[in-house]
């Protein structure tokens, strides 16, 4: 039961090895895989979306100009997303004059969450929409980003240490604090709401 | 590794949260999980609320996606490619070594995409002359088959794959409509190919025709998106009652009764002032007919009204009188001998 995780396939591997050996349409691939997630992901660093586009180009020039040093990392897209982590992480410091370079930790992280269509509609999803969205306000950065790894991405806490640059103990830790936060900060009246938005899915 | 039922027995919910197969079994449940966590559910019946609690936490995480539409993403390929791939001249010197290396990795990657697709066979469907076939494609959509015309789609269609079929001849589709909102993923899409033509569609009714080097499309409802496949021009967007014709290299739009255009499928015949040549093109097409005219003038006249093409037979009968000619097929030679009267 513990092992679960769909495996990422053998094709992306065979890929990674190919495109090591310089082989532009394995290269391609990598960008047709990751471009969508890592623009994604990038976008709640900031709102600048050449910046954003401007990393990716980066990152992918990077990878393939020292493609035959680079290893066989576990995790392709784990390595992708910490390498595209550093480069906004650093442009971002750069554009803001007034802070030191070394500051990597001060940074914005903003996600939109928002209940699914399907369960509730109208002022109420508004409503509860507007609440989760006031509470996950009030996490930190790290604690947001974390959030959106593990949700979103679906990575799991190793993965989230290995891209965020923190211990795994540090990832769940973030993750524990940023869920009762989040609970404490829902109204009974929201939950309950869920509850009964919930209950209507399952009978449907 | 495998948990024991008895670990759960004092789960909080930050344990479920941070349990692998928990949050599995929310986004993307199957049988397995599903038992799996039922089972947990009876011997613990004490786990309900933070089990609900837990998945609704889970599901309720909505992020909101930015997303890097087709041709951003194209335009940021090419700036990427420009100065990595298309840098690189082909290299002069490879050490043998590594040629083998990725000779061994091509033939690795080839094979396993032969696995991959060997799972993904093709369905051809052909009609015979004179009869008509009712076809549903793997994602339900319909399809009926006009006679002496082919039908081509794989077998399965993946979670991310285009629905794509090549159609020869002539065939009615009714498209099940998957795009909702936002992005249109790729399982959304669906493209009919033709010789000359793609025709894209967002869950439609519409005709297409694919005969004699001439292909039209005509659409009954929603909309669809039609380009050449040869050429990189703007396709051509259609609105309900369009017919668009594609012959001699060009795209004509015009305005024609696309239900009159259509209702082959349901064995009647309309025809506003066609030519009799155009009818008997017809009568090779759909029956496999050559036809033998003895009086090319026959050919100039025109003919409109409604007549059922169910019957072959009766079918020739009622244009034969309409016209006053006689239609007489030699089924030994598969001519139609055609006279005036």
């Amino acid at each position: 039961m513990q092992n679960l995780r769909l495996n990422p396939g053998e094709s992306e591997n065979l890929h990674w090895q190919s495109f090591k050996t310089g082989n532009p349409a394995s290269f391609e691939y990598l960008y047709q895989k990751y471009s969508a997630g890592l623009y994604n992901y990038g976008d709640k660093f900031s709102g600048d979306k050449d910046l954003i586009k401007e990393c990716i180009q980066e990152l992918f020039v990077q990878i393939w100009t020292k493609r035959s040093s680079i290893g066989n990392p576990e995790h392709i897209k784990n390595y992708l997303y910490k390498s595209f982590r550093n480069l906004i992480l650093k442009k971002t410091a750069q554009l803001q004059k007034n802070q030191g370079f070394d500051d990597l930790e001060n940074y914005g992280f903003n996600v939109s969450l928002n209940i699914e269509e399907a369960l509730i509609d109208g002022e109420r999803r508004k409503k509860i929409s507007g609440h989760l969205q006031e509470a996950i306000s009030k996490l930190t950065a790290r604690q947001k980003e974390a959030i959106f790894l593990r949700f979103y991405e679906q990575l799991s806490y190793e993965e989230i240490a290995e891209v965020m640059g923190i211990t795994v103990k540090a990832s769940y830790k973030i993750m524990a604090r940023s869920l009762s936060f989040l609970r404490d900060n829902l109204s009974k009246e929201d939950l309950l709401i869920l509850y009964m938005a919930f209950h209507m899915k399952l009978l449907n | 590794m495998k948990k024991q039922l008895t670990d759960y027995q004092s789960f909080t919910l930050e344990d479920l949260i941070n349990d692998e197969s928990f949050m599995v079994w929310v986004t993307q449940p199957n049988d397995e999980l599903d038992t799996h966590w039922s089972s947990i559910l009876e011997a613990y019946p004490g786990l309900a609320p933070i089990i609900q609690e837990g998945r609704e936490i889970i599901q309720s995480m909505r992020f909101e996606t930015e997303v890097l539409d087709a041709k951003e993403q194209k335009e940021l390929w090419n700036t990427i490619a420009a100065k990595t791939t298309l840098l690189d001249k082909p290299i002069k010197q490879i050490r043998l070594w590594s040629r083998y290396a990725a000779a061994a990795i091509l033939v690795g990657v080839l094979f396993a995409s032969g696995l991959f697709y060997s799972g993904f066979r093709q369905v051809t469907i052909q009609t015979p002359y004179g009869q008509l076939q009712n076809v549903t494609l793997p994602d339900g959509s319909l399809v009926t088959l006009n006679a002496n015309s082919n039908i081509r789609y794989d077998k399965k269609w993946g979670e991310n794959q285009i629905r794509e079929v090549w159609i020869e001849g002539e065939a009615f589709l009714k498209v099940n409509h998957l795009h909702k909102e936002g992005q249109v993923k790729n399982n959304q899409r669906f493209i009919v190919h033709t010789g000359a033509l793609d025709v894209e569609v967002l869950g439609t009714s519409f005709n297409v025709n694919d005969r004699r080097g001439r292909t039209a499309v005509a659409l009954l409802e929603g909309k669809v998106s039609l380009g050449l496949n040869t050429t990189r021009e703007k396709p051509i967007i259609m609105a309900p009652g369009d017919i668009v014709e594609y012959t001699g290299g060009k795209l004509n739009k015009k305005p024609v009764n696309v239900v009159e255009y259509a209702s082959w499928k349901d064995g009647k015949l309309y025809f506003r002032d066609v030519p009799v040549s155009r009818i008997f093109d017809y009568f090779e097409d759909i029956y496999g007919y050559k036809v033998k005219v003895d009086d090319p003038e026959i050919l100039k006249r025109r003919l409109s009204g409604t007549m059922s093409s169910k019957n072959e037979k009766v079918f020739f009968e009622t244009i034969a009188r309409t016209l006053n000619i006689s239609i007489t097929p030699d089924h030994d030679s598969h001519e139609l001998i055609i006279k005036s009267n």
